[in-house]
C-alpha cells in the first residue's frame, strides 16, 4: 500500500514513460483453486497487449481484476497511479478510466443503442444529454453503424452489437480498453468487422489489453504478446517472437501454438 | 430505410384470387367463428331463460331494493340492519375492497423482501426464507385461513390482558414533532450530500437545525402569549438551542450532538414533569397505549379530519404542484447541463413544506375555549375543559374544538369496547393475514426468478462503465427483472382478489358472504349470482387492466 493518498497522486498525470498499468505479484484464489499465481506485468501508455493461453488459464480472471470485476487477494494492481484496494472511490475512479468489451456483448437490452452509449457519460461523467448524444453519433460512425442509433440491441446482428459495445465503452473516453475474447461469440463473417474497429482503435493510440485467439490480429496489431498457463505468465515478447519457428519456446507455449496455428 | 420495399405488381384480381388470399381467408375464418359462438351462446342462454321462466325464476333485479332485517357483523357506521339489500351488498363490496387493497400492498412488500432473502448470500436468511416459501405454498389456503382465525387470532389474550404497544402508554407529543421529522430528515440528507468543498455546507447543516429550533421556540412563545400557560417544551427548546448552538461552533458531528441534545431535553423535561416540578402545558401525558391486540381484534388510534382539514389540503396540494414543477424542471436542467440534481429530495421537501406550513398556518388560531352544549335539556355556554369532563361534548364538537387539521385520538376503553379508536375485527385480521402470507410465498418465488433472469453480464457491464450500485439496480437490473416479474405478479394479484371469497369460511362479511345471505333470504339465486359474478369479474378486469398497462412499459423490443 502506498502511503500517499492515491486520489491526490492521480491528479498529476503519470509521465509518458511510466507504465499506466502495474501488476506486482498478483495472486487470486477461487476458494481453494489458485487461479492467478504471482502475475507481474507492466503495460505502457498506448501499448497494445494481447493475452493468449489455453482455456481455464486465468486470462479472463486476470483482465477482470484490472477493473475490479474480480478481486485479487495478494499483490498490487496500480492503474494510472491509483492503487486498487477496497476504497470505493478508487474503484469508481479506475472504472471511469477503463472501458471493457465482453465476449457476450452485454448490451442493455431495454435501452436503445443510443441510450446504451449515452447512459454512463450522462450518469457517471454528468455530461449534458446533447453532448452525450453527439458523442454517441460520432462513435457509431467510427464503428461503422451510424444508422442504428434508435434500434434496440435485440434488433442488431452479433457483429453490430459488439461494435455498439465498443462504442459504449469508448463513450466514457477511457484511457485503457479491455477486451475479453470480443470475437469468440461471432460468426466468421462478422469477426472481421469487429477486428477492423479494434485495429483502428489500436492505431489511434489507445492502450489495449486483448484476450483473443485471433492470431492474425495479434501478429498485425500487438506490441507485445503474453502467454498464460495455469494462472502464470509463462512467456512474453513481441508477436514476431511467438510466430517465429526458429525461436526456442517453453514447451507449454509450443503445445498451445501448435494447436491453434 | 431504403432498399427493400417491393411494390405490388398491378394485377387484375378475380373473386377466386381473393378467396385464395391468406389474409382474406383469415378474416373470413374469424367472422365465421364469431357467428358460430354467438349462435351457440344464444341457444344456451335462451333455453336457460325459458327454463327459468317456466319455474317463475326469471332474472329480476328489483329485489335489491327490498328491506329485510339484515345484520352485518362488520359494517360502516351508516349501515343499519333495516337498510335494503342494495346497501348490504355495498357493505360487502367495501369489505372485500378493504381486504384486497390492503392485502395487495402488504403481500407485495412481504413477497419482495422474502424474494430478495431467497437470493441472500447469508445461509440462515436464505434457508429460513426457503422454508417459509415451501411451507406456505404447499398448504391449502382454506386451511391457512382457519389456522389464522382459530389457532392464532382467537387465542390471542383477552381484552383485559391485551398486548399493548408501547406497554406503559406514551407521553403524547404534539403532532408537530412528527412534522419536524418529516422536514428534518430530508433536509439532513440534503445537507449531507453537499460536497465538503462547498463553503456553505457547514452553515447549511447547522442552519437547518437552527431554523427548526427557532420555529419551535416561536411557536411555543406565541402560544404562551395567547395565554395557554407555561409550556414545558420551553425547557426542551432552551436545551436544544444551547446544544444546537454549541454544535454549530463545534462544526463536526453537529447532527448527532443536536439529536442527543434534543433527546436529553425530552428526558429532562419528561422527568421534571413526572416529578410535578413542571406544570402540564402543551405537554399532555397519557397512559393509553397506541396499539392494542387481543382476541377481539386490533385496536389503533383514530385519525379524523377536522373542519380545518380542507384548508390544510389546499396547502398540501399546492406543495405537490410545486413538487411536480420542480421534478420536471430539474429533469430538464440535468438533461441540458448534465448537473445531477437530487430532484426526488427537492420534490419531497416541497411537499413537506406544504404540509408543515399548512399545518402551522391552519392550526395557528387556537380552538375556542368556550362552547355551547346541551345540559339537562337546556343549551348552556361552558368552558371546554368543563364540558369535556362532564362528557357533554359530541364527537362533532370535539372535531370543532381541535385546532389542527387532523384529530388523532388514542384508543380509550369503555366497558367491553374501545372508543376513539379504529378496530379491526378478528375475522378481518385472520383473512388479511392468511391472504397476505400465502400470496407472498408465490410472489417471493416470482421476485427471485425475476432477479435471477437478469444475466450476470448485465451487472458486470453496468459496473464496467462505472455506474454506482444504486444506479445499476435502478437503471439496469430492475427494469429487466420487472419485465419478467410483472406478468406472473398480476396473476398473483388476481388470485388474492379471488381468494378473498374464502372469507365465507370464517364469516367475514365480504361481497360473497353478504350476497350468499341475500340469495338465501330472497330466493333470487340467478340474479344474485349474476351480480356476484359480475362484481368479481369487474375486480379482476380492473387489476388486469392496471397490470397490462404497467407491463407494456417494460416490454423488450427484439427482432
Ligand atoms: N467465479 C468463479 N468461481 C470459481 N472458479 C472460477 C470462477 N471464475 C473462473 N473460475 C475458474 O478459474 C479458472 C480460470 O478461469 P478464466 O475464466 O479466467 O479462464 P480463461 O483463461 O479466461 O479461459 P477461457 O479461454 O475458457 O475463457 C477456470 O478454471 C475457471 O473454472
Ligand atoms: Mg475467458
Amino acid at each position: 500500500m502506498s502511503a500517499v493518498d492515491p486520489i491526490l497522486e492521480s491528479q498529476d498525470q503519470p509521465k509518458d514513460d511510466e507504465p499506466i498499468i502495474i501488476c506486482r505479484d498478483v495472486n487470486k484464489w477461487f476458494g481453494d483453486f489458485h487461479v492467478l499465481r504471482d502475475v507481474s506485468l507492466e503495460v505502457a501508455l498506448q501499448e497494445v497487449l494481447v493475452i493468449i493461453g489455453p482455456s481455464g488459464s486465468g486470462k479472463s480472471t486476470f483482465i477482470r481484476c484490472i477493473n475490479r470485476l474480480e478481486e485479487h487477494q495478494e499483490g498490487q494492481i496500480i492503474v494510472d497511479g491509483i492503487e486498487l484496494g477496497h476504497d470505493v472511490r478508487n474503484i469508481a475512479a479506475i472504472r471511469r478510466e477503463i472501458g471493457m468489451v465482453f465476449q457476450q456483448f452485454n448490451l442493455f437490452p431495454h435501452l436503445t443503442v443510443e441510450e446504451n452509449i449515452t447512459l454512463a457519460p450522462m450518469k457517471v461523467r454528468h455530461w449534458p444529454k446533447e453532448r452525450a448524444q453527439q458523442k454517441a453519433q460520432e462513435l457509431l460512425e467510427r464503428v461503422g453503424i451510424p444508422e442504428q442509433a434508435q434500434k434496440y440491441p435485440g434488433q442488431l446482428s452479433g457483429g453490430q452489437q459488439q461494435r455498439v459495445a465498443i462504442a459504449r465503452a469508448l463513450a466514457m473516453e477511457p484511457k485503457i480498453m479491455l477486451f475479453d475474447e470480443p470475437t469468440s461469440a461471432l460468426d466468421p463473417e462478422m469477426i472481421k468487422e469487429v477486428l477492423d474497429v479494434m485495429k483502428e482503435l489500436a492505431l489511434s493510440g489507445m492502450t489495449m489489453l486483448v484476450v483473443t485467439h485471433e492470431m492474425g490480429f495479434a501478429r498485425e496489431v500487438a506490441d507485445r504478446v503474453v502467454f498464460m498457463d495455469h494462472g502464470r505468465i509463462v512467456e512474453e515478447g513481441p508477436p514476431e517472437h511467438f510466430f517465429d519457428d526458429n525461436v526456442e519456446h517453453h514447451p507449454r507455449t509450443e503445445l498451445f501454438l501448435s494447436q491453434i496455428l | 430505410m431504403a432498399g427493400y420495399t417491393q411494390s405490388e405488381p398491378p394485377e387484375i384480381r378475380t373473386i377466386a384470387s381473393y378467396l385464395r388470399d391468406e389474409r382474406i381467408l383469415q378474416i373470413i375464418a374469424q367472422i365465421a367463428f364469431v357467428i358460430i359462438v354467438a349462435i351457440v351462446t344464444g341457444l344456451i342462454v335462451g333455453s336457460m331463460l325459458d327454463g327459468l321462466a317456466a319455474r317463475n325464476l326469471s332474472p329480476n333485479f328489483s329485489f335489491i331494493n327490498d328491506h329485510k332485517f339484515f345484520e352485518i357483523g362488520e359494517a360502516p357506521d351508516w349501515y343499519t340492519s333495516d337498510d335494503s339489500y342494495k346497501e348490504a351488498f355495498l357493505v360487502g363490496v367495501i369489505n372485500t375492497l378493504r381486504v384486497v387493497t390492503v392485502g395487495l400492498v402488504f403481500t407485495t412488500l412481504l413477497g419482495v423482501i422474502v424474494g430478495i432473502f431467497l437470493l441472500s448470500s447469508n445461509w440462515v436468511l436464505r434457508t429460513v426464507s426457503r422454508v417459509y416459501v415451501e411451507i406456505l405454498r404447499n398448504i391449502p389456503l382454506l386451511v391457512q385461513i382457519f389456522v389464522w382465525f382459530f389457532v392464532i387470532v382467537l387465542s390471542l389474550p383477552t381484552l383485559n390482558d391485551s398486548l399493548r404497544l408501547p406497554g406503559e402508554g406514551i407521553l403524547f407529543l404534539p403532532h408537530r414533532y412528527l412534522l419536524y421529522l418529516i422536514i428534518g430528515i430530508p433536509y439532513f440528507i440534503y445537507a449531507r450530500r453537499l460536497s465538503a468543498d462547498q463553503p456553505f455546507r457547514q452553515l447549511a447543516k447547522s442552519a437547518g437545525f437552527a431554523a427548526l429550533i427557532v420555529a419551535e421556540g416561536a411557536f411555543v412563545l406565541i402560544r404562551d402569549l395567547h395565554g395557554q400557560g407555561v409550556d414545558a417544551f420551553l425547557l426542551l427548546y432552551i436545551i436544544a438551542s444551547v446544544v444546537g448552538i454549541f454544535a454549530f461552533f463545534q462544526g463536526r458531528k453537529w447532527w448527532w450532538t443536536t439529536a442527543v441534545g434534543v433527546l436529553m431535553g425530552q428526558v429532562v423535561a419528561g422527568t421534571l414533569f413526572y416529578l410535578g416540578v413542571l406544570p402540564a402545558g402543551g405537554f399532555k401525558p397519557t397512559t393509553s397505549s397506541v396499539i392494542l391486540l387481543n382476541n377481539r381484534g386490533l385496536v389503533f388510534p383514530q385519525i379524523q379530519a377536522t373542519s380545518r382539514f380542507s384548508e390544510w389540503m389546499a396547502f398540501v396540494i399546492l406543495g405537490s404542484l410545486v413538487a411536480a414543477v420542480i421534478w420536471l424542471y430539474a429533469a430538464r436542467i440535468t438533461e441540458e447541463t448534465g448537473r445531477p440534481i437530487p430532484r426526488g429530495l427537492y420534490a419531497f421537501l416541497a411537499i413537506a413544506i406544504g404540509v408543515v406550513l399548512g399545518w402551522f398556518v391552519v392550526g395557528f388560531e387556537p380552538a375556542p375555549s368556550t362552547i355551547a352544549v346541551e345540559q339537562d335539556g337546556a343549551i348552556v355556554i361552558m368552558e371546554v375543559e368543563e364540558a369535556r369532563e362532564e362528557a357533554l361534548l359530541t364527537p362533532e364538537q370535539e372535531l370543532e374544538l381541535t385546532s389542527s387539521p387532523l384529530r388523532v385520538t388514542l384508543p380509550e376503553r369503555r366497558g367491553r369496547r374501545f372508543v376513539n379508536a379504529t378496530t379491526l375485527t378478528p375475522e378481518y385480521l385472520a383473512l388479511l393475514m392468511a391472504l397476505v402470507v400465502y400470496t407472498s410465498a408465490f410472489i417471493a418465488e416470482i421476485v427471485r426468478a425475476g432477479i435471477q433472469a437478469v444475466p450476470r453480464g448485465q451487472l458486470e457491464a453496468a459496473r464496467a462503465v462505472g455506474l454506482s450500485q444504486a444506479q445499476t439496480l435502478r437503471m439496469i437490473i430492475l427494469p429487466q427483472a420487472l419485465r419478467v416479474i410483472i406478468p406472473p405478479l398480476g396473476n398473483q394479484y388476481l388470485n388474492l382478489s379471488k381468494n378473498s371469497s374464502l372469507a365465507i369460511a370464517i364469516g367475514f362479511a365480504d361481497v360473497f358472504q353478504v350476497s350468499n345471505t341475500i340469495i338465501n333470504q330472497s330466493g333470487q339465486s340467478v340474479s344474485g349470482f349474476i351480480i356476484v359474478l359480475s362484481t368479481y369479474l369487474l375486480f379482476s378486469l380492473i387489476i388486469s387492466l392496471i397490470m397490462n398497462t404497467v407491463n407494456k412499459r417494460f416490454q423488450l423490443v427484439t427482432r
